[in-house]
């Protein structure tokens, strides 16, 4: 019995409460110290460290957990003296772990329909399965998109602890207001919470300090990128983002990207590209589908692609300011060109695709969302503006049921052979 | 011609907008409720994916308005606004927040004044204290009147359909001409058909996302279905100013009266918070009575989806029957659905609660 099915047979039965053990996380978190990776496999050490230390702490409730969907900067909660907890990214988790198929399941019992969001309906089949650390309080962020707010609403409602919902101005009128608005939002935020979290300026200049480190190497990181060829796997790449949603403001985010900027230093001073033959670049918009799958070893061992960057790695915000850290922590947010109109994702995509010297543009248009497959109709129509090849790739990130081997293999040989022309 | 007659048309996507504002700007409001086939070339049905609501597809229908109105009540409402805006088609995206608090009031007053200059950008008069109140006044009548109408008409089958036509007016119609309207023509038929008994059928509720179509209500009647209570986007969701209302002097305090009569209406499935929401929800079941619920909502309307747990809960709690039908936007019910409703009737008379 592999361990993928002694979890999902636990899952079914008692041997769930001890996933939900902090002295689980503990053990593992010891187990993974004596842990010596290969050289280059130290940013996957770290990674796994920080998880289960999250765990660890998330399930001791020393500290309050806090609830949120992926794109609250987690320096927010760092910063307020919570533990982050994106349920979104431990879908993506079980999804890697094969374990999506039961949470999904138990998601469409609770009479969620399978038009929702996968993430969403993931998270809440873990949510019912009572496989994921209780939130103390749940703070929602009305960017990027619907789900993630109802999700959370109702993830409030089953826990019965309080929610906050904080509002994004939508970028189109007046921005600097908009920042100004949203500073003062997060200051009446950071009051508001002050008697359920611990709210410290030491604190604050902490995350913020480890934060803008981290952000240094992070830019370090996307700069080595655009060597050719690529020093860095586009699939690992996609897996890694989820260290730049949740662990920004943290030692472990600051020390991940820091090995990270010095594993790909060396590939590139050595000349030791990840794939040995590079025949085209490309640029990956939107997050892949993390169950096991063959999509990127097509790409990258059949067919020579290497997914050179990927708009989720952006950096497109500025340093945060421990002198006002709720200003700048608001512009960070507003910076982000996924949220707004879908203009500024088209031109984001642009310019990375020209920075990054690109062949074309793959867009993963994640079945239940509505917001990035919205924007396809412009990022199609302004790709080929630029004489820039583009496929949108249907399927699903978290649902494998929703991917069609057959039809995905087809259409990206159809793509590459456009490339090849 | 009436000079109202002459009006510039304005659309309006979401029941949140406050429609006195465009029509003190010199526009007549009014909601999108057109057939789904989109024709303009710009937006075939390729440019938009299959998995996409299909009202937003219906707003992007050309037609003769001077301009549309969006709020960012959706993921998809917003990328409607991004498809309109490339055809140079004048366009506002008004930025609704989902909560009720005084700095999102605050917020929200300042979006409609950027929305009101933008109706003096595209062409309509600044909008002023004086030229509010009177369209507030005015659309509080229709609003009152209409109210009463519905109220009169309740329990009654066959005044549905007239019902169904009365509201569309109001949404799709100047206030000024529905105001004539249901002098003459609703008064009329309404104490001709008040006579109808509705005995022996099952009383309903009847909620959802849009307006109901015609082809469901007709569907329902013929299933011996009696609608006691609705709750749709733009329906029964709308009240008059209170009794003592007193239109304030000074513009920006009218405005945050009309504001806060917005933000304060029965929340729909997009608004925060839950309890709220489930709170209005469980009266309107309670009070109307039903003996089931029919829950109607789009294909891939996120929020319509995440309000099926809810309404199933509440169903669970007053121990009512619940059905929960998807279609596409203004298409005609399938025999699939009829059969269905067929099924949800006999649950219902059977004493087979789901």
């Amino acid at each position: 019995m592999n361990i993928k099915e002694l979890i999902a047979r636990n899952l079914q039965n008692k041997g769930i409460k001890y996933f939900t053990r902090p002295s689980f996380y503990f053990l593992l978190k010891i187990l993974t110290a004596f842990w010596r990776p290969q050289k280059g496999r130290w940013p996957q050490k770290i990674s796994l460290s920080f998880y289960l230390d999250l765990l660890h702490r998330a399930y001791r409730k020393k500290q309050p957990v806090v609830w949120t969907n992926v794109y609250t900067p987690p320096e927010l909660i760092w910063a307020l003296g919570g533990i982050p907890f994106m349920p979104e990214i431990f879908a993506a988790v079980a999804a890697s772990l094969g374990l999506a198929p039961f949470f999904l399941k138990k998601a469409g019992e609770a009479w969620y329909s399978t038009d929702l969001c996968s993430f969403h309906r993931g998270a809440l089949g873990m949510m019912h399965s009572r496989l994921v650390p209780p939130p103390d309080l749940v703070l929602a962020t009305s960017q990027l998109c619907d789900g993630a707010v109802k999700f959370l609403e109702a993830a409030s409602a089953f826990y019965q602890c309080p929610f906050y919902l904080l509002h994004i101005p939508y970028p189109v009128t007046s921005p600097a207001k908009a920042q100004t608005w949203l500073a003062e939002e997060l200051t009446a935020l950071a009051r508001d919470l002050k008697p359920l979290l611990l709210v410290m300026p030491q604190t604050i200049n902490k995350v913020a300090n480890h934060s803008n480190q981290a952000r240094e190497h992070l830019l370090a990181v996307n700069q080595l990128r655009q060597q050719i060829p690529s020093p860095y796997r586009g699939s690992e790449a996609l897996s890694d983002v989820t260290m730049h949603l949740l662990a920004l403001g943290t030692t472990y985010g600051t020390a991940f990207y820091r090995h990270l900027e010095d594993n790909l230093s060396e590939r590139v001073k050595n000349k030791r590209p990840v794939l040995p033959q590079q025949k085209y670049r490309l640029l990956w918009l939107h997050f892949r589908p993390y169950y096991p799958n063959f999509l990127f070893d097509f790409l990258e061992k059949h067919h020579g692609a290497a997914v050179a960057f990927e708009e989720v790695n952006a950096v497109t915000w500025e340093k945060l300011s421990v002198d006002d850290f709720w200003f700048s922590l608001a512009a960070k947010i507003l910076a982000n060109p996924l949220w707004g109109p879908a203009e500024r994702r088209v031109v984001q995509a642009v310019s990375l695709a020209r920075l990054y010297q690109v062949h074309g543009v793959i867009h993963f248009a994640q079945g239940g969302c509505r917001q990035s497959n919205g924007s396809v109709f412009l990022l199609r129509e302004t790709l080929r503006r630029h004489k820039i090849p583009f496929l949108n790739l249907e399927g699903d990130c978290i649902d494998e049921r929703n991917f069609m081997a057959g039809q995905t293999m087809t259409r990206l040989e159809s793509f590459l052979e456009l490339l090849e022309g | 011609m009436e000079k109202w007659e002459k009006r510039p048309w304005i659309d309006v996507t979401c029941s949140y907008i406050p429609v006195e504002i465009i029509h003190a700007a010199g526009f007549t409001p009014r909601r999108v409720v057109f057939p789904v086939e989109v024709k303009n070339k710009a937006f075939s049905p390729a440019s938009l994916p299959v998995n996409f609501c299909s009202y937003v597809k219906a707003c992007l229908h050309p037609n003769d308005a001077a301009g549309i109105v969006f709020t960012t009540c959706c993921d998809s409402m917003r990328r409607g606004y991004d498809l309109i805006t490339t055809c140079k088609k004048p366009a506002f995206l008004l930025d609704l927040p989902r909560s009720l608090t005084s700095r999102t009031t605050d917020y929200y007053q300042e979006q409609l004044l950027h929305l009101a200059n933008w109706l003096v950008e595209i062409g309509g008069k600044p909008v002023t204290r004086e030229s509010l109140a009177n369209s507030m006044t005015l659309y509080n009548n229709l609003k009152y009147q209409l109210n009463n109408h519905l109220q009169e008409s309740n329990n009654i089958w066959e005044f549905v359909l007239e019902k169904q036509k009365l509201i569309q007016a109001f949404l799709t119609t100047s206030p000024e001409e529905v105001l004539k309207q249901l002098k003459v023509n609703f008064w009329a038929a309404g104490l001709k058909e008040k006579g109808a008994s509705s005995l022996k059928k099952i009383p309903i509720l009847l909620s959802g996302t849009t307006l109901p179509e015609v082809s469901i209500l007709t569907n329902l009647m013929e299933s011996n279905f009696n609608l006691v209570a609705l709750d749709f986007c733009g329906e029964a969701r709308f009240t008059p100013l209170a009794d003592n209302f007193s239109f304030s002097a000074n513009f920006f305090e009218l405005l945050k009266d009309l504001t806060l009569t917005y933000l304060n209406k029965p929340p729909c499935p997009r608004m925060v918070f839950q309890e709220r929401r489930a709170a209005y929800l469980a009266n309107l079941l309670l009070s109307s009575k039903a003996k089931g619920v029919i829950y109607y909502s789009l294909k891939f309307c996120d929020h319509g989806l995440y309000e099926v747990p809810l309404w199933r809960r509440i169903c669970q709690q007053q121990k009512t029957a619940f059905l929960h039908l998807e279609t596409e936007y203004q298409s005609s019910i399938s025999g699939q659905l009829g059969t269905r409703l067929q099924a949800f009737k006999e649950a219902i008379q059977g004493r087979f609660l789901t």
